[in-house]
């Protein structure tokens, strides 16, 4: 469920990505704002990004932003198999691109990985 | 004039001024006027009373370099405390008020032991303390804790002063009065807490209001006797107020110093209060990989992370982030979120009063797990939002 914030990304195995939109406004805005609550497939290494707007909104010393499409091609691109290596192979991309310029807003992410399950093979 | 144009028994007769600093010194503010005396002398006569006057000229500029010295030198002290805090603005519009003043009393000396027309100590002596008296009325409403003066009340004070300038000595008027006025609204609104400022400030002005009287209406006089030199009792006034003032601001910033320790220490007790809040270890979850990760950007965070199992046995992940940064966010990050949380045994907690609709929906859902929860609290009502909670529905 997504209550007014940033698209949370899914990246299935094969690379194909599904973005998980707020179904409603960030709450507290709106009185008797509904959300729904969103179901859909998890396969075996598919992974999962939940953050803040800090992630996305980090400045480099031109002023331009690191934006949601970097973010999720930077998540794309990771290759750890463990979730803690890929925030921070994520939190390295961030500090490389804003340089000496100083964190604006608080950051925080969330990553979820499903891994593939070990085939057993029979002799 | 150099003493080698005189020479003894020549047949010289000159017309000569000297105005004696020495005797003079006090009332250099208002005594310096083109008008004599002037006398018919010889060369012998001239020559001694050159003598006199290069005596008198070098006591006078003893107390005048001291009081010279004293206030830039606090002006500067001040100056740079204000570049090194780069708070306090008061500092430096009392910094800038002691400099001026000092460069003012430079000028005047100058012109007074130069003999140079009095058109300059018009033109630049008193400019450059209606200057020095704008700032000081912009520090002392910092000083008092009153409202800043609106520009358009210094300006007209300026444009008034500025008009009597070159007519009267009675120039720096408009700025006494607001001092006053400014003195006597902070002792009314606290007497207490303000006397330490105003009381300085009001005998500085009472001091310079005497200054300007004729000399049989003066409460004190404009200049005393001091080990064989004329010291001005204003000048003097003028040393120890600053000298006060320097004093109360180095308190002020202490006591500011040791207001910014105590919050430093409060917010070091927040931070680690909010970690707390955090989860101390990612999930282990068969056949899944969880990690989280967050930074604030101020000593404390507005973005709130939390993981938990509910008694069905799905995981609840949340990631929510408050509007705004820092303490206030931080504030409203930690009061509304009340989920409850695992104990070390795995146990799910449910805080009695703290149990509420919105972990009823979520237990609920449906789905395998985990369950994710990505929200965004507004800083807006947060005790309401808690309330609607409740509307999150499957």
């Amino acid at each position: 469920m997504n209550a007014g914030h940033n698209a949370g990304f899914v990246v299935e195995p094969e690379g194909a990505v599904r973005t998980i939109e707020a179904s409603g406004p960030p709450l507290g805005i709106l009185p008797g704002a509904r959300y729904s609550i969103e179901t859909f497939r998890f396969p075996e290494g598919s992974r999962l990004l939940f953050y803040t707007d800090g992630m996305t909104e980090v400045f480099r010393a031109d002023d331009e932003e690191f934006g949601p499409e970097r973010l999720l091609e930077r998540f794309r691109e990771c290759r750890e198999r463990d979730c803690d290596g890929m925030l921070n192979s994520i939190w390295q991309a961030l500090k490389e691109f804003a340089g000496e310029i100083r964190q604006r807003d608080d950051m925080t992410a969330l990553a979820l990985h499903r891994r593939q399950a070990v085939q057993s093979v029979n002799p | 004039m150099p003493r080698e144009v005189f020479k003894p028994s020549a047949p010289l007769v000159i017309a000569l001024r000297i105005w004696n600093p020495g005797l003079s010194w006090g009332a250099m503010t208002s005594g310096v006027r083109d008008h004599g005396p002037y006398w018919i002398t010889d060369s012998e006569r001239a020559m001694a009373e050159i003598d006199a006057a290069q005596k008198g000229l070098q006591l006078s500029l003893t107390p005048a370099l001291i009081v010279i010295t004293g206030e830039c030198g606090i002006g500067v002290c001040l100056l740079l405390l204000w570049i090194a805090e780069r708070e306090r603005r008061e500092l430096l519009y009392f910094a800038l008020y002691l400099i001026a003043t000092g460069l003012s009393l430079v000028l005047g000396a100058w012109v007074a032991f130069s003999g140079a027309s009095s058109y300059w100590y018009r033109l630049g002596f008193r400019p450059l303390n209606d200057v020095a008296f704008l700032f000081l009325c912009m520090a002392a409403a910092l000083f008092l804790r009153l409202r800043p003066l609106r520009w358009q009340i210094l300006a007209a004070a300026a444009v008034l002063s500025a008009a009597l300038t070159f007519r009267t000595i009675f120039y720096l008027y408009p700025w006494l009065i607001l001092l006053v006025w400014q003195c006597v609204t902070a002792l009314r609104k606290s007497a207490r807490a303000n006397l330490p400022f105003a009381l300085p400030l009001l005998i500085y002005t009472v001091a310079i209001l005497n200054n300007t009287l004729d000399s049989g209406l003066r409460i004190f006089p404009a200049s005393i006797g001091f080990a064989g030199t004329t010291l001005s009792v204003t000048n003097l006034i003028q040393l120890l107020f600053a000298g006060a003032m320097l004093i109360l601001m180095l308190e002020r910033l202490s006591s500011d110093r040791r207001e910014k320790l105590r919050l430093a220490s409060e917010l070091d007790s927040a931070r680690e209060i909010q970690r707390s809040l955090l989860p101390q270890a990612a999930p282990q979850i068969e056949g899944y990989s969880v990690g989280f990760r967050s930074s604030a950007c101020c000593e404390v965070g507005g973005d709130y992370l939390d993981i938990f199992a509910l008694p069905s046995g799905e995981q609840v992940m949340i990631v929510a982030d408050v509007a705004g940064k820092g303490l206030p966010a931080a504030c409203r990050n930690v009061l509304p979120i009340r989920f409850p949380r695992r104990r070390r045994g795995g146990r799910i907690v449910d805080r009695g009063s703290r149990r509420t609709h919105r972990t009823a929906a979520l237990e609920r859902g449906t789905g395998g797990p985990p369950a994710l929860c990505h929200r965004d609290l507004s800083k807006a009502r947060p005790r309401r939002s808690f309330r609607r909670r409740g509307e999150c529905r499957a």
